[in-house]
This record gives C-alpha cells, structure tokens and sequence, in this order.
C-alpha cells in the first residue's frame, strides 16, 4: 500500500510521518505517538470516546484519515494538562467524582473543553447537548455535568 | 493493493481526476463513508478527498442563497443568517449526530450518501433548493426533489462532484421547521422526520411545502398533501383530509427503528407539529 | 470506631491517571514484536460443520498463524459453572458468534484479510430462538449430552436447570384472599456496552512455561483456574494482570479474551494481542438473561399478601455461563422485600441458539424486581391502595423471614428507604405541553449482597508497611469503575488513623494478591472491604507491638511531616518506614492479612436456608415521567432514589453508583434491546442498539438511609446492583399513572407506549 507524507502539530509539536491511507487518526495518535489517552470504543463515532480537537474543533478519531489530518493542529487529552499543570476541566472532573470507569473520560474533557471554547457560559441543557455524542456506561452523567458547570462558572470548590 | 488516496487543491484537479479514475470514492467529513466500511477501510479502491476545496466552503447569502458542499452542519446549525431566513435548513443540520459529528459531516456528504433518513434533506427540499453537480465541462443544477432516486442513491454521474446548493432567500412572509423522531434524544437516526416551509398571506396558507424522511425510499416531497392545505385558511384549518392524504402518498416499512405503522401514526402527528410551527415562524400567532 | 476517613467526600484514588489519558488499559498493552490476533465467528446459530479449510489464509504474507479445532483437540472446553463452551468449535455451531479458527498475524489488517480467505461448509440445523420450542420433547438437543453434575435438576433436553422455591403452603395461603392477582411480565436481551471492548496481551516464556495475561477480569482468579484447566496447566503457570478495567457491569465475569491470547502467544512464540471491535463485542459476548415471569398474587382486602407463586422460563441462549444462577436468583427474589407466609415458585433455564447470556448488573434481580414491583403497582391500582401504603404494609422489617425462609435480624431499612425516598420527592410538576402528561412511579427492592446460598465466597487481602514508609494494600478485587479502590483505601485509611494519601493499592495480579473473589454480586465494599479492615487491624497489632519495642510506646502519637508518617514514643521518634526497616530486620515484617469468609446456606429443592445472604441492601427509587401521548416518548424527568446501604462508606462513590445504575435501568426500561431475528443479532453496533445519552437522564437526586449494623465493614453494605434496579419498574409505573397504559414487556418504546394509548382509545 503508498504511504503518503504528512505533516500536523500534536499537543503543540509538529509531526511528521508516512502513512497509508487506510490509517485513521485514533490509529496515528495511539499507535504512533503512543498517545494512548485517546480510546476507541466503536469505531463508527457512535460514542466520542476517541474525541480530540482537530483545529480547535471537537471530532472522532476514528471518523478522520489519518491523511486528512495533513496540516492539522490536533489536540488530545495529554495537551490538556499533565500531573502537575491540570486543566481546570481535569481537575473538576476529579473534585466532583464525574469519572468512574475512567474509558470515556478523555473523550468526554475534549468535548466538554470544546464547549467551553465556543461557549463559556453555558446552560446545564447546553453542556448536556455537548456531550451528546460521548456516551458513558458508568456515571448516569450527573456528576460530569456538575463538574462542567462548575468550571464554566468558576467555581472551585 | 490498488487503495490511492488523493487530494486535490483545485475543483478542476479534483474533476479530472476523477474523470481518469473509475471507481474512486469521494470523501469529504468522512462521517458517513468511513462508518460504512469502518472495518474494511483497505478495501477501498480509492479515495478521492476534496477537503482542500476552500471555494466549496462557503456561505453566501444573499436573493440567492448558496451554500458550498463542504460546509458543515455546524456551521450551518450555527449561522445567524440562516437561522433567521432558512430556521428549517438550521434545524435539520442541528439534528445530525452529535457535536462532533457536526463539526466534520457536510452538508454536500449528507446528499451524496443519499438516506433516506438524511437531515438536512427534508429542509432543502421544501426551501425550493437545487442541487450543483459539477462534471468535466459542464454544471447542472439538480431540483432536490428529483436528485434522489433510492436509498443510497442518486441522479450523480460517478465522475461529478457536488459543489453546492442554493436556493431563494425565502421570504418574511415565510415560516419553517423541521422535526425528527427518534429513539432517543441525541445520536438517534431518525425513525421518521418532517419539514414545512410554509407562506402566511391574509391569514391564509399561500404556499405550503412538505417533506418527509424515513417514511419513503427517498425524502418525499408530499405534494397532493401539499396541495390540499395550500390557500387554507389559518380560521379553520382543518388537518383530516391533508393527514388522509399524506397517508396515501407515504409508503414506510418496518425496520430496527420503528415500524410501518408507527411510522404512519408518527407522520399525522408531527405534520400537524411541524406545521403548525412553521406557521407559528411565519410571525402568525396561534392559538394552544 | 470510625475515626474520621468513613463517609467523608474525597476524590478517588485512580481518578488522576484517568483525567490524564495515563491510566493503561486493557486496549493500551503492547509489546514490540507483537502478533495480532482475529477471529473466525460463524454466521449461522446452529449448524454442523461440515468443512473448513484454511489453507488460503496461511497462505497470505504476513499471517503468522491459523489454527482451528482440529489443531488443538487436547484444548478443554470452559465456562463459569457448567464447562459447556468449546475455544474452538469442533463440530457444531451453537450460536453466530461461535469462534471457527483463530488467525495471528503481523497487522490487523492481514489478519482480517486472512479471515475472508478462510473457507466453510455448514449443514444448517434447526435454529431454536424460542426457549418455549427449546422445551418441546422434539426440539434439537444443543448440546448433546449433560455437563457437570450439579445439585439442581438438570438437562432434560434443552432445559439446563429447574429451581424451586417453597415457603409455607402456597393453596392455603390462596384460599386466605379476597382478590388473586395474576400477570405475565418479560425481560429482554440487554448488551452491557461498557465503553471498553474485550481486549488484551499475552506472552508465553517457553523457558518458564509460563504465560502471562494482561485482560481485564472482575474475577483474577477464577479467570486463572479456568484457563489453566482449559490449556492442561498448572495454575501458577499462568499469571493474570489486571489493566485498569473500562466497565464490566457481569460481562467481564466470563472468559472473553482470556484462553486464545495465552494459547495463541504460545503456538505463535510472540506476544500476542487482541482487540475485538464493538461488532464483535455486541455479537459474541454475553448478554442480560431474558425472563418471562408469570406472578400469581393473593391479597386480602386490607391489602396484607397472603400468597405468592412465581414462575420463570428463561433463556439462557446457546451456553449456560452463570444462566442457571441467575434465574435461580430470580426466583428466590421474586416476592421483593414482602414478607409472605406462603410462596410457591419454579424457574427454568433453557438452552436456545441466541446469544449465550450472564451475569449482568442486578443477576436475575433486576428481572424480578421489575416483574414484582409491576405486580404491586397493578394491585394497588387494581384495589384502590396508595402504592406506597401498600407496599410499606407488607415491606419486610426486623424480625421477617424472606422468602428463602432467611429471618432479618439486623439492617432492614425497605420501610425507612420508602419514607425518605417518598418525602424527598415530593410532589410532580405539571407538564409542559397540552400533549404530554406527567405521573410518577415508585419501585423499591431488596437485594442479597454476596453470593451466599452456600456457595465458598471469601476475600483475602494484604497489608504492609513498605521500607519508604507507606502503607501497601494488596487486594485482587476489581476496580471495574466503581471506586472499590477507593473504598478500600478509605477503610485502610480508617483503621491505621493515616490520610488515605499515605496508602498505595498495588496492582491486582493472580501472582501478587490473593483471591479477592468477583467484583460481583455486590460484593466487594462487604467482602473486600471487610478483609482489607481485618489485615489493616492486623497490621495495626503488629505496628503497635514493634512501637512498644522500639518507642517505648505501645501507641505513639502519629504526625505526617513532608508525606512521612512520623511515629512519636515516649522520648524519641522514628518514621514508619524505619521501623519496617528495623522490623524487616528482625524477621518479624510489618505485614499482615485479612480473610473474610462468612458461612451461608440453603436447601436447593426447596430454596430454604437460615443465612441465605450475609446482607441485604434495599433501595427505592420514585420517578417522574412525562409522556408524549401523539408519539409515545417517555421523557424521564425525575429521579429521587434512598438506597440503603447500612452505613456509606464514600458518598462520592454511592452517589456515582445511584446515578449510573439510574441510567442503566433508564435505558432498559425504555430503548435497549438485542434483537434477534432466528437468532441474528440485527442490531450490532451503537446506531441501532441504542444507550442513553446525557440528554435521555436526568439528573439523579440520592438520599441515603444509614440502616447500619450489616454485614460489611462499619455497618456497610453494597451499592452496585441494586442501584439500577428499581428504576425500570418504577418508570413503568411512573408511564401508567400518566396514561394510564399498563404495559407488561420490556422497552417501552415510543412504539409499544403509542399503541397502547391508541388501544384504549386515547387519553382524555
């Protein structure tokens, strides 16, 4: 099979590799960069466990070609925050107990920091339609809507 | 293994290729082509990826409204233009997938992919919208209601490219909205779907337009239901006979997201929905 | 005595990898020169196999291996109680999903390829997808002779297993009432979907021989035992690790992964990996046990319940897993937290082609509650009682004897969770269109936390003080998402008088903990939790007596300086970690274990026993519903839930609990369904098998009751199961009292609501 040259900014560093076309963004991103954070759930973006923000918006990386993400600055949940420097977002979803299983956390902070990104007020109905297309088995998403809240109304506690 | 990826900078590359290589799929977001052979992705022959095609991503508005293939459904959900002149449009783009969904499916792969539950479908065919399909040396202009002609398909050529839709500015007289019934609230494809466009004169229903998704092969432009409400008065607009005929001229079957016949007691309800809000978003009080 | 770390809000203990994208999953494990593996499933639900030739696939560049039964017939057949699963098939389909031959190559890519090139011959046999057929005398055997022996009535035909109940005399108890009561509820096929497909690595060491598994399990060691049998080794030969677990709910009960990974990572000499996508999952993987249940209700006209006969059939599809338990299960639940003086009851579980089915979230209670709590709603209606009036006039209290014959001596909190669930809801809201009408449901439940019923259930776990000064727990007890290394944590925490930030978990493995049992059965925060507190108290003893030795003081006063625990005696001080240090030194290691292995009991023919369940948690939940009576939505608005669960260990986690376990039972009740046409899944994947997203649950309100005194540690009891379970029936409730349909089958889709308000001519 061609590979193909691409070039594209990860977390804020440039990348370069060649790929083959059938290679998918989730597939780059963990099998390549082993940015392992990124999960896959279904394959078909049925479920948003493996969204990143692709130029400043939220996708499932199993729906883009490795190849369209030519020239792409893709953000994944290891550009969120580290250990020592939390996105706020990471922080709150610890503080209000909004992980469990943990599988669809990362999924779900990239579409929770993408809302808050075009939309930094926002309602508890509108954090519920962001996070429409991340589907968690575990919390009954009570719990992460808090913590979204929390953070779009700068609370800390 | 055969499987070339290419991606074209210019509509003109992109038609020439595509004129040299039979067989080549046409991806856009991606939403769609990469679901359907998501585990067999090396068994596509070719792609053919017009993403860098910035001349299709745009929105013009305007007496004439055109707006690109590649632009998103939520760009389009999203735009204050149309949300005040074309809500219908807005509505079915709001309806598809979920967020991240909607930030790479286009409104040019929604047609292409031709289902028969498509969101945006419905919407464009009641504002009167046409189809752009662009082949080596010539434009057509496709009226929606004659560019699908099954599930899964269309009138394209393989070797033509939408390039867009346009449509009339509708004008203030006019009303829309979209409805779509699911199994649940979001990520749902529809179990059957609905939009009006509808013209408010003298307190009367000038113009009417229907369509509906999910309950026909093909998005169905439901004229003779169309025409029985048409010149209506809003005093006494009666629904029996226009519900009688939309059951006539709809033909849904039974499959994992609802039956037929749900399909056809869901239809009078979200005719008499939609319509009314659309009359409602015309400027028309109504009452209850 | 709780000192301070019990019932306090705290973040969980795994919560920083996770937020992080660090925590390693089971998906997450490779290794460089890695293999990997797909697999050859049928498409046919029963069928012999007539041929199966691939020499095409061994053929292709890049395929390292095939292998098909033929390859390995010393390899033993495996499953959770009954043996009744072949690795490979040998002769005869028994569900589509059954795995054919087995390809290891060095992409994905060519494995997959490598599976088309693979060719079959099937003589279709008669597909049984109706387990009233399967119990015909003339129905196909699908399995062809009996399995283990087993103290239940067993394999006649098609039926795996026939249970019975028998409390009191169920005709005298009949012929007591003034109304009977009888209705036929059903259960469907219901997918786990946890987010996390089956997934996992294995390596062989050929000097060792030695095989090393990292997949998740809610049972290590159980895992072990099994795989150990079925590939003719000896237990410590195979080492499973435990990755951090993305959702279990029962599915990750069964052997998933677990036996070709190790087979294949032998025969191949590479690790080996394997991912299974969501297809695959869907298709082959075990499902909720569908139940019909027939209850037959005998009531007096104050509304005390003199009589109650239950029958189950249930289908337990094409392998028995842990079928026959839960229907088992089932039946022993069916009178709900009601004490009755006579109950009469049989259950069957039955072999079908479907999708073989297994413990999941409720195991059998689920099904139950919602046939049983339909029951009391339909009296109460049907007798004009207040539905709350009338369950609290037969709900169990101290001093009851359950319908195992179990008398409740301590923690019965059914009465205290109808109350404080009734008053934190309140009142119903009006609805918010002309078209929608609200009503309000209530269920409450009982469910027994352990597997009891005889069966050798016990917990070990470990606790040390490492050289660095911390503490370490050792249990294998399954964080499958639910926070029990955080309860774990909290009770360590608890018993030393340290913050919970001065103790490590370490990782799970079959070869550095001992046997916790199954994340199951709501068991852990009981079993676990209690084993960790005994070893926690052990290692306390043992602090304590090298303190007196070395401090002067038998109880020094404890500081944390800098993340060091600082051990004060009379005149001079010393770190934690140093007195390991001095205690490792004398041989006398500050390491200690714990064993919880409570005795329990019960008469399998008549389901009778004096300590059936070591505890038993209640939970009641109300629900407000508003129905679109023109489209048949059901839009849950509202969920109050009052779970007792004896004392909360952390509330944070409870909570999390309640609400998760609502949305399970929310999209249960209302959209989830594996359909099978003739024993085809036609809803394989996320599009057409519907769960439910943020915008289908609402937000859920949990008031805990503290009933205390239970079996776990501090008065604990567990959350897990019977956090869903009362959310389906009381939804169907709730849909009732709007509309006033009555509605007896799960999902109530929009379909199912809308016709049923069109048969009865609409709402008013």
């Amino acid at each position: 099979m061609d590979k193909y040259p691409i070039k594209l900014t990860v977390n804020g560093r440039v990348h370069e590799f060649q790929v083959e076309a059938d290679l998918r963004l989730v597939d780059l991103l963990r099998n390549h960069l082993q940015l392992l954070g990124t999960k896959e759930g279904c394959g078909k973006g049925e479920c948003g466990a493996c969204t990143v923000l692709m130029n400043g918006k939220s996708v499932t990386s199993c729906l883009v070609l490795a190849v369209q993400a030519d020239g792409a600055e893709i953000v994944t949940v290891e550009g969120l925050g580290g250990d020592l420097a939390l996105h706020p977002l990471q922080d709150a979803f610890i503080k209000y107990g909004a992980v469990q299983c943990g599988y669809c956390t990362p999924g779900m902070l990239m579409s929770a920091k993408y809302l808050l990104d075009i939309n930094p007020r926002p309602s508890r109905e509108e954090i519920r339609v962001a996070i429409s297309g991340n589907l968690c088995r575990c919390t009954g998403y009570t719990k992460i809507i808090d913590a979204i809240q929390a953070v779009a109304e700068g609370r800390r506690d | 293994m055969s499987y070339v990826y290419y991606a074209p900078s210019t509509l003109s590359e992109a038609l020439t290729y595509l004129n040299q290589h039979n067989g080549t799929r046409i991806i856009a977001g991606g939403t769609d082509l990469l679901v359907k052979h998501y585990d067999r992705l090396d068994t596509l022959d070719g792609l053919m990826d017009i993403g860098k095609l910035a001349e299709l991503k745009k929105v013009e508005t305007g007496e004439t409204v055109r707006i690109g293939a590649l632009v998103t459904h939520h760009t389009i959900a999203d735009h204050s233009w149309l949300r005040e002149y074309a809500l219908v449009l807005c509505q079915g783009a709001e309806a598809v997938g979920a967020p991240q969904i909607r930030n790479r499916g286009t409104l040019g792969g929604n047609l292409a992919n031709a289902s028969p539950a498509a969101d945006t479908a419905p919407p464009l065919v009641v504002l009167g919208a046409r189809v752009e399909l662009v082949g080596p040396g010539m434009t057509e202009s496709v009226p929606m209601e004659k560019f699908f002609t099954g599930p899964g398909r269309t009138v394209m050529e393989p070797n033509q490219v939408i390039t867009g839709v346009t449509f009339p500015k509708p004008g203030p007289n006019q009303g829309g909205c979209y409805i779509k019934l699911g199994k649940r609230k979001a990520m749902a494809i529809a179990t059957a779907s609905i939009a009006v466009q509808v013209s408010v004169d003298a307190n009367k229903l000038s113009d009417v337009k229907i369509c509906m998704g999910s309950v026909a092969p093909v998005p169905l432009k439901a004229v003779k239901t169309e025409a029985i409400l048409r010149g209506k008065s809003l005093d006494s607009l009666a629904l029996k006979e226009a519900e009688e005929q939309l059951q006539a001229e709809i033909t849904p079957i039974d499959d994992i997201r609802g039956t037929a016949k749900y399909r056809r007691q869901a239809a009078e309800t979200i005719l008499r929905r939609a319509l009314f809000q659309a009359i409602r978003n015309a400027g028309v009080e109504l009452d209850g | 005595m709780s000192k301070g770390y019990i019932g306090k809000r705290v973040n969980r203990v795994d919560a920083l990898e996770k937020v992080t994208g660090k925590a390693l999953y089971s998906v997450d494990y490779s290794m460089d020169d890695m293999v990997y593996i797909k697999v050859l499933r049928t498409p046919h639900p029963h069928a012999l196999l007539k041929k199966i030739d691939v020499s095409r696939a061994r053929e292709l560049p890049g395929v390292v291996q095939v292998i098909t039964a033929a390859d390995v017939p010393w390899l033993k057949n495996f499953g959770l109680i009954f043996k009744d699963q072949e690795v490979l098939v040998r002769e005869k389909t028994r569900y589509m999903g059954d795995a054919l031959a087995v390809v290891a190559a060095e992409d994905e890519r060519t494995a997959r390829r490598a599976l088309n090139l693979i060719e079959v011959e099937y003589e279709p046999l008669e597909v049984i997808s109706d387990p009233l057929r399967a119990m015909e005398p003339d129905a196909p055997r699908i399995h062809e002779s009996g399995q283990v022996p087993f103290e239940h009535e067993f394999n006649q035909g098609n039926v795996l297993s026939i249970d019975h109940l028998v409390k009191g005399d169920v005709e005298q108890g009949f012929a007591q009432a003034d109304h009977i009561i009888e209705n036929e509820f059903r259960t469907q096929f219901v997918d786990h979907a946890a987010m996390e497909p089956e997934a996992g690595l294995a390596l062989y060491d050929p000097d060792e021989d030695h095989y090393t598994i990292w997949a998740a399990s809610q049972w290590l060691h159980d895992v072990q035992t099994d795989v150990a049998r079925v590939l003719g080794v000896k237990i410590e030969q195979v080492q499973v690790i435990q990755p951090t677990i993305g959702g279990a709910f029962g599915r990750r009960e069964d052997i998933s992964v677990h036996v070709i990974l190790p087979l294949m990572a032998k025969l191949t000499g590479r690790p080996v990996k394997w991912v299974m996508t969501r297809q695959e999952t869907m298709l082959t993987q075990s499902k909720r046990t569908p139940m019909t249940i027939r209850l037959k209700t005998g009531v007096k006209k104050d509304g005390t319940i003199t009589a109650w006969e239950t029958e189950i059939v249930a289908d337990t599809g094409a392998y028995a897993s842990t079928g026959a338990s839960i229907v088992h299960q089932a039946l022993y639940v069916s009178t709900g937290p009601y004490e009755i003086p006579h109950v009469k009851g049989v259950s069957y579980t039955v072999y079908t082609n479907n999708t073989y089915t297994g413990a999941m979230r409720g195991f059998g209670a689920t099904e139950a509650a919602f046939a049983y709590e339909r029951q009391m709603d339909c009296i109460a209606r049907d007798l004009g009682l207040d539905p709350a009036e009338f369950r609290l006039k037969n709900a169990y209290t101290l001093g009851s004897a359950t319908a195992n014959g179990q008398v409740l001596t301590t923690s019965v909190g059914t009465r205290d969770t109808i109350l404080s669930a009734r008053e934190h809801f309140g009142e119903k809201g009006t609805p918010s269109a002309p078209h929608k009408k609200r009503g309000v449901g209530m269920a409450t439940i009982m469910f027994g936390c352990g597997y009891g019923e005889g069966f050798p259930d016990h917990s070990i776990a470990g606790a040390e003080v490492t050289e660095e000064g911390r503490i370490l727990i050792r249990s294998a007890a399954a964080d499958v998402g639910q926070g029990v290394k955080t309860v774990l944590t909290l009770v360590a925490a608890d018993v030393l008088n340290i913050p919970p930030e001065c103790i490590d978990l370490g990782v799970a493995s079959t070869h550095s903990t001992k046997n916790a049992g199954s994340t199951s059965a709501t068991r852990q925060t009981i079993f676990s939790g209690n084993a960790v507190k005994l070893a926690a108290e052990n290692l306390l003893g043992k602090i304590y007596h090298r303190a007196s030795v070395e401090l002067g003081r038998a109880h020094p006063e404890l500081s944390i300086e800098n993340g060091d625990i600082i051990l004060h005696g009379t005149e001079k001080q010393m770190t934690l970690g140093e007195l390991a240090k001095i205690a490792k030194a004398k041989d006398e290691p500050l390491s200690a274990e714990g064993c919880y292995f409570p005795r329990t009991d019960i008469d399998y023919k008549t389901g009778q026993g004096t300590n059936v369940y070591v505890a038993y948690t209640y939970n009641t939940q109300y629900v407000e519903v508003e129905v679109d009576t023109e489209t048949g939505q059901v839009d849950v608005v509202r969920i109050v839930a009052a779970p007792d669960v004896g004392k909360v260990i952390n509330p944070v986690g409870l909570e999390g609990q309640s609400e998760g376990g609502s949305a399970m039972g929310l999209g249960m009740a209302l959209m989830e369904e594996q359909v099978f046409a003739k024993a085809i899944t036609v809803n394989p994947d996320f599009s057409t098998y519907l769960i439910p997203t943020a915008l289908d649950v609402p937000d859920v309100e949990t008031f805990a009751v503290e009933s205390g005194d239970a079996a776990g540690p501090y008065g604990a009891k567990g959350i897990g199961e019977p956090a869903m379970i009362p959310t389906a029936p009381a939804i169907f409730n709730a849909i009732e009292d709007a509309v006033g349909i009555r509605l007896y089958d799960m999902p109530a889709t929009p379909e199912k609501v809308l016709a049923a308000i069109k048969a009865k001519g609409g709402i008013a």
